[in-house]
C-alpha cells in the first residue's frame, strides 16, 4: 500500500499501462519535452526519459490534429491517451470529439471502434474564464462518449486503468485542485488528497460509483472539489444531528443509476452539487431520472447547487461568490430537512 | 358522506392487486359504472368501474403500486356534496385570524405556505406513500406540515401516528385497523343500529341425535364420511326453515323478502376475523352434500379466499361455538337478514328421561330475531321446531327423510 | 524513379474501375430520380481519374480516408458495389448495416473508414492512422481525400503540419474542382494552386491534371513510394472538375454553362479509352465487353440492394460501444 496523491497515482496508472501494452502512448501539448514539465500538471513526469519519444508524442498546439491523430491511431489498432491540457480547450477540438470520435463506430455499422482516453482537467483555478470551465455537461450529451470524472488517488489510478482497456472514447475528468502536485506546480488553494493505492494491480470499473459517507437524511451526489465541500459541510451538519449520505458517482456517462435511486429511497431528499454552471448542468440530468424513477420515495423538491450562469470570474473574492462551497451545502441541506 | 372507492376481490388467490393506472383524477367527474381504474391480477388485467356517480375526490394509491384487496383507495364525492375541506374552511372563516409570528422556525421558503393560500394539502409522495401503507385518511388541518413550502412529509405523519398513542396510557403493541376489521365493524354497528334484537333460549336433549351420528360414523367406516353437528344443524334449521318461511328471509327498507331457497351463512372463525360464507340452497342439499360444500367454504375462508359472491345472499345464519365448548350467547343479526342461531356444547349431563335421571346430551340453543320483523311467538315457535326435529332423532321417520 | 511497367490487365483492371464509377454514378443518380434512394447523393462524376490512379497504388492494409462524395474512392478502394448500393437503399446488408448512409461508405477489410462528411474532419484522423503505422514501422500508408474547399479548415492545416512534422506516411490528395460547395475557388484562395501551400508545411507540393489518369497515377506511384520509405508526406492537388451539382438537390446556377462544356471536353474516360486504344494489344471489343460487364455488375448490385431486408428497429441501439 502506497500513500499517493492523485498525480501520482495517474503517472502510475499510464505507466502500468504502457509497460503492460505496447499500444499504449501518451500525445499531447507539452508532455514530453525535454527538460519540460512532463505535462501542465506533471502527470506525465519522467514517462519520456523511460518510453522515449514515439510512445510520447509532443504535438505543437493543435488541439484538432491531436484529437484526430488520437482517433486515427486508436481506429489503426493503438491505444492512445491524449491529453487536452485544459478542458477548456476541448471546445477546440470539439468537431473531433463530438462529430467523429464518438460517431464512427455507429456509422460504420460496427466496422471501427475507438479504443482512446482523453484526459482533461478542470475546475476554476483563478486563471480568469477561459481557464476555469467545467464542462462535463457538454460531453455527457454525447452518445457514443463515455465520461469518467475520479476524485481519489484510489480511482484515478484505477479509473484510468478501466479507459485505457475499455476499447471506446473516454472522456477522463480530472480537478486541477486535486492533484496533490507538489513543489513548482502546486496550486493555490488545492486539497491534497492524498490516498491509499495498493501496490498490487486492480481496476475500478467505469459506471459505478460510491458511497463516500452513509447517513439517513439526505442524499447528496457530488464529484472533484465539490465532493470534498460535501463531506466538510456533512461533519458540521453531523453536530446538529443531520446526517447527510455522499454518493461519489464516479463516472457520469455510463452512470451508476442504482446507487443514487437506492439512497434516495433511503434518505428521501437529494441534493446535486456541481461545481459547473447551474442551468443544463450534469445535475439536471440526476435530477430528472430520480424525479421519475423514485418519485414517490422523495419528502422535499430536489435540489441542485452549481455555480451560477457566468462565466468564472479571477477575482478571489469573486470566485468565492461563485463557487458553491460548505455554506451553501449547509444552507440548502438545512431548508429541506 | 362520500363513497369510498374500494378495491374489489378479483382475484381468487390473492389479497393484493397492481393498480396500473387511473383514469380518472382528483376534481374528474365520473357515472356510476365508469372504468376509474385498471388493475392486474395474477392472471389478468381488469377494468374497475366506478361505485357512484359523483366527483373523484382523493385517490391514495398510486399508478404500479400493490393494493390490498378491500381496501379504500379513493373517495368519489357524491353530487353536491361538500368537501371535508370546505366543511371546515366554513368553519375556519367563522373564526378569528392566528398570527403567523410563530411559524419563523427556519430562513428560507416556509413562510409562503401553497397550503394555506390554494387550500389544497400538499403532502410529499413519501408521505402519501407512508399513509397509504398505514391506511392512514389525511384530512386538511389534521396535520401541520413540516417540510419545504408546509409540505406534509414523513416524520409529520410519523409523529401524529405517535401523538394519537400518547395521549392515553402507552399501548403495548398497536394492532391497525384491517379491512376486515372495519368491514365487520361497520356491519356490527350497522345492526346494532338498525335492527331491533330479541334473543330466546332453549335447551334440548339431543342424545338421539348423537346417537344418530355415531352410527353414520360407524356405517361410512369404510369411506370415512363423518358429519359434524354443524352439518346437522344445517340440515335441523333447514327443515323448520320450511315451516317457518318468514325467518328466511332478507329485510329490504321496511319489506320483508322471503326467499324459496336457504342460502344459509355459517360463521367461520379465521386468524383475520370473522368471515360468514354462504352455502347456498342448502335445503336442496344431501347431508353429504352438505358436508362437502361446508368443509369447502371453510377452507377457503381459513385461507382468505373467500370468493365476494360467497359471503353475499345468506338468507339465515348459524354460529356453532360449541366446540370451543361454551354453553349460550345472544348472537347479533347479520342483516340484512332477520334471524340468526347460537348453538352452544353438546355435553353430558343429568336430566330427566323416561320417569327417572339419566346423563343426557344436552345442547342449548339461542336464536336472536329482528323484533321489525319477526315477533316473539313466531320466533319462539322456529326455536321450538328446531329444537323439536333435534329431539326427535329417534324416530325411523325422521331418519328416512335425511339423504346421506 | 524506376517507373513499374503496366501489364495490359493491369490496364483493363484501371478502365474497369474508372468506367465502374461512371457507370455507377449515372445509374445511382437515375435510382434517386425514380425515388428510390431515401438520402442525397454527392456524386463523382468527372473525377474519376483521381480515385482510380490513387487507389492503383494502395493495398488492402493501407488505410483511405474520404469526405461526403466517397462513393469513386470507395469502389476504387474495392468496397464491393453490392454492399454500397444496399448501404444507399438503407438496407442491412449495406457496408454499414444501412446506419452511415451515402456520406458514411466504408469498409475496414479493404481499409476504407466510414468517409467523414466533416469537411477537412477526416484530415486529422488520417494523420493518426499514418501515426500508427510509422510507430509499427509497417510500411503502410494512409490516403486522405478531400476538396478545394477542406484546405481552408483549421483541421486540414493543422493536420499537413502535424503530418510533416512526425514525418508520416500520409499522402494528401486535393480534389480541387474549383468549388467549394458553390463558392468558387478563385474566391476563396489568394494562391493560384492549393498545392503551393505545400512549401507552408515544409513538404513536397504536386499539381497533376486530374482528369489524367496516368498523371495521377504516376504523380501518386511516387508519393506512395516516399511514404512507405520513411520520406514523409505529399501534398498532391489534382485539378479537375465536378460535373454534376455538389449534391443533387443543386441547380448548378452559381457556374456558366460555357465552363462546364469547356469541362466536358476534357472528360477523363474519353481520354483514356484513347490512350488505351493507342496501346496494340487493347482493342475497342476489349473495353465493348468490359462496359457490358460493367453494367451487369449494377444490375446484379441493384437487385441485391432491393431483395434485401430491411434494418431490425432495434438495430438503432446498437454498435454505440464495444463491448
Amino acid at each position: 500500500m502506497a500513500e499517493l496523491s492523485i498525480v501520482e497515482a495517474l503517472r502510475q496508472a499510464i505507466r502500468e499501462e504502457m509497460l503492460r501494452d505496447e499500444r499504449v502512448f501518451c500525445i499531447g501539448e507539452d508532455i514530453g519535452v525535454e527538460g519540460g514539465w512532463g505535462g501542465a500538471f506533471t502527470v506525465t513526469k519522467g514517462l519520456a526519459e523511460e518510453f522515449g519519444h514515439d510512445r510520447i508524442i509532443d504535438t505543437p498546439i493543435s488541439e484538432i490534429a491531436l484529437c484526430g491523430m488520437a482517433i486515427g491511431a486508436a481506429v489503426a489498432g493503438k491505444r492512445p491517451i491524449a491529453d487536452v491540457q485544459y478542458g477548456d480547450f476541448l471546445f477546440c477540438m470539439m468537431d473531433q470529439m463530438a462529430n467523429e470520435a464518438p460517431k464512427l463506430r455507429y456509422m460504420s455499422g460496427g466496422q471501427v471502434s475507438v479504443p482512446m482516453v482523453m484526459r482533461a482537467p478542470v475546475g476554476s483555478t483563478r486563471r480568469g474564464s477561459q481557464h476555469a470551465q467545467n464542462l462535463q455537461a457538454w460531453f455527457t450529451h454525447v452518445p457514443g462518449l463515455k465520461v469518467v470524472a475520479p476524485s481519489t488517488a484510489y480511482d484515478a489510478k484505477g479509473l484510468l486503468k478501466s479507459a485505457v482497456r475499455d476499447g471506446n472514447p473516454v472522456l477522463f475528468f480530472e480537478h486541477k485542485l486535486l492533484y496533490g502536485s507538489k513543489g513548482a506546480r502546486k496550486e493555490q488553494g488545492a486539497l491534497s488528497p492524498i490516498g491509499e493505492v495498493p501496490d498490487e494491480e486492480y481496476l475500478v470499473p467505469i459506471g459505478k460509483g460510491k458511497i463516500r459517507r452513509e447517513g439517513s437524511h439526505a442524499t447528496i451526489v457530488a464529484i472533484h472539489r465539490m465532493l470534498y465541500n460535501a463531506l466538510a459541510a456533512a461533519e458540521e451538519l453531523s453536530q446538529e444531528g443531520i446526517e447527510v449520505e455522499i454518493v461519489d458517482p464516479r463516472t457520469l456517462v455510463p452512470l451508476d443509476k442504482e446507487i443514487i435511486y437506492n439512497s434516495v429511497r433511503k434518505t428521501g431528499r437529494l441534493v446535486i452539487v456541481e461545481e459547473d454552471n447551474l442551468t443544463n448542468g450534469w445535475g439536471a440530468e440526476i435530477a430528472a431520472l430520480a424525479a421519475d424513477e423514485v418519485f414517490e420515495w422523495l419528502d422535499a423538491p430536489i435540489k441542485r447547487i452549481a455555480s451560477p450562469d457566468v462565466p468564472p470570474p479571477f477575482s478571489p473574492v469573486l470566485e468565492h461568490e461563485f463557487l458553491p462551497n460548505q455554506e451553501k451545502i449547509i444552507d440548502v441541506i438545512k431548508e429541506i430537512v | 358522506m362520500p363513497v369510498d372507492i374500494i378495491v374489489p376481490p378479483l382475484s381468487q388467490t390473492m389479497d393484493t392487486l397492481v393498480l396500473l393506472e387511473w383514469m380518472k383524477k382528483p376534481g374528474d367527474s365520473v357515472e356510476k359504472g365508469e372504468v376509474l381504474f385498471t388493475v392486474e391480477t395474477d392472471k389478468a388485467t381488469l377494468d374497475v368501474e366506478s361505485p357512484a356517480k359523483g366527483t373523484v375526490f382523493e385517490v391514495y394509491a398510486d399508478p404500479q403500486s400493490e393494493i390490498l384487496v378491500r381496501s379504500v383507495i379513493g373517495k368519489i364525492l357524491k353530487p353536491g356534496e361538500q368537501t371535508p375541506e370546505e366543511t371546515l374552511q366554513k368553519i375556519e372563516e367563522s373564526q378569528p385570524q392566528r398570527t403567523e409570528q410563530d411559524t419563523k422556525t427556519k430562513k428560507q421558503g416556509k413562510s409562503s405556505s401553497p397550503q394555506k393560500d390554494t387550500g389544497r394539502t400538499f403532502i410529499s409522495p413519501r408521505a402519501r406513500r407512508f399513509a397509504a401503507a398505514h391506511h392512514l385518511t389525511i384530512q386538511r388541518n389534521m396535520i401541520e406540515g413540516s417540510g419545504v413550502r408546509g409540505m406534509i412529509v414523513e416524520a409529520d405523519l410519523r409523529q401524529y401516528i405517535a401523538r394519537q398513542g400518547s395521549e392515553e396510557e402507552e399501548p403495548f403493541q398497536v394492532l391497525p385497523q384491517t379491512n376486515i376489521r372495519r368491514i365487520i365493524a361497520e356491519r356490527m354497528m350497522e345492526s346494532h343500529h338498525q335492527t331491533a334484537p330479541v334473543t330466546y333460549m332453549v335447551e334440548c336433549d339431543v342424545s338421539d341425535l348423537v346417537s344418530f351420528r355415531n352410527k353414520i360414523i360407524t356405517d361410512h367406516a369404510a369411506d370415512g364420511y363423518k358429519p359434524s353437528f354443524t352439518d346437522l344443524f344445517i340440515l335441523a334449521a333447514c327443515r323448520t326453515l320450511e315451516d317457518h318461511p318468514n325467518l328466511n328471509a332478507r329485510s329490504i327498507d321496511e319489506a320483508l323478502q322471503l326467499h324459496r331457497f336457504v342460502h344459509l351463512a355459517i360463521a367461520v372463525d379465521t386468524e383475520r376475523g370473522l368471515i360468514v360464507p354462504v352455502l347456498r340452497k342448502a335445503d336442496t342439499l344431501s347431508l353429504a352434500q352438505i358436508t362437502t360444500n361446508r368443509k369447502a367454504l371453510v377452507a377457503r375462508a381459513l385461507n382468505g379466499s373467500t370468493s365476494p359472491e360467497e359471503l353475499s345472499g345468506g338468507t339465515f345464519t348459524i354460529s356453532n361455538l360449541g366446540a370451543i365448548g361454551i354453553d349460550t350467547f345472544t348472537p347479533i343479526i347479520n342483516p340484512p337478514q332477520v334471524a340468526i342461531l347460537a348453538l352452544g356444547r353438546i355435553r353430558e349431563k343429568p336430566a330427566a328421561h323416561a320417569g327417572g335421571i339419566a346423563l343426557r346430551h344436552m345442547l342449548h340453543v339461542g336464536l336472536t330475531c329482528d323484533h321489525r320483523f319477526i315477533d316473539g311467538a313466531p320466533a319462539a315457535r322456529f326455536l321450538r321446531g328446531f329444537c323439536d326435529y333435534l329431539e326427535n332423532f329417534a324416530d325411523p321417520a325422521i331418519h328416512s327423510t335425511i339423504k346421506i | 524513379m524506376e517507373k513499374k511497367k503496366i501489364s495490359r490487365q493491369k490496364y483493363l483492371d484501371l478502365y474497369h474501375t474508372l468506367k465502374l464509377i461512371r457507370r455507377f454514378e449515372t445509374r445511382v443518380n437515375e435510382l434517386y430520380l425514380q425515388g428510390k434512394i431515401p438520402s442525397t447523393l454527392h456524386l463523382y462524376i468527372g473525377q474519376e481519374a483521381i480515385a482510380t490512379g490513387v487507389c492503383a497504388h494502395l493495398l488492402d492494409s493501407d488505410y483511405l480516408l474520404s469526405t461526403h462524395r466517397p462513393h469513386g474512392h470507395a469502389i476504387a478502394k474495392g468496397v464491393s458495389i453490392n454492399a454500397i448500393m444496399a448501404e444507399l437503399f438503407g438496407k442491412r446488408t449495406g457496408c454499414c448495416k444501412g446506419k452511415g448512409g451515402s456520406m458514411h461508405i466504408g469498409d475496414m477489410q479493404v481499409g476504407m473508414l466510414p468517409a467523414i462528411a466533416i469537411v477537412g474532419g477526416n484530415t486529422p484522423i488520417a494523420a493518426g492512422c499514418a501515426l500508427a503505422q510509422k510507430l509499427d514501422q509497417d510500411q503502410g500508408v494512409t490516403v486522405c481525400f478531400s476538396g478545394d474547399g477542406a484546405a481552408n479548415e483549421g483541421a486540414w492545416h493543422e493536420s499537413i503540419n502535424a503530418a510533416a512534422i512526425f514525418d508520416l506516411p500520409c499522402i494528401f490528395i486535393t480534389e480541387n474542382n474549383l468549388y467549394a460547395a458553390s463558392t468558387p475557388f478563385s474566391y476563396n484562395f489568394r494562391v493560384k494552386n492549393i498545392a503551393d501551400r505545400a512549401c507552408a508545411y515544409g513538404i513536397p507540393g504536386v499539381v497533376v491534371d486530374g482528369n489524367d489518369l496516368m498523371a495521377v497515377y504516376q504523380v501518386v506511384e511516387e508519393a506512395v513510394a516516399r511514404a512507405r520509405s520513411g520520406e514523409g508526406p505529399t501534398l498532391i492537388e489534382c485539378k479537375t472538375y465536378r460535373q454534376c451539382g455538389h449534391s443533387r438537390s443543386d441547380p448548378r446556377n452559381y457556374r456558366s454553362r460555357d465552363e462546364e462544356e469547356e469541362w466536358l471536353k476534357k472528360d477523363p474516360i474519353p481520354r483514356f479509352q484513347q490512350f488505351l486504344l493507342s496501346m496494340k494489344d487493347i482493342v475497342d471489343n476489349d473495353l465493348a465487353l468490359i462496359d457490358q460487364r460493367i453494367e451487369a455488375e449494377i444490375d446484379e448490385a441493384i437487385t441485391f440492394a432491393e431483395d434485401s431486408p430491411e434494418p431490425d428497429p432495434a438495430d438503432v441501439y446498437t454498435d454505440v460501444f464495444k463491448e
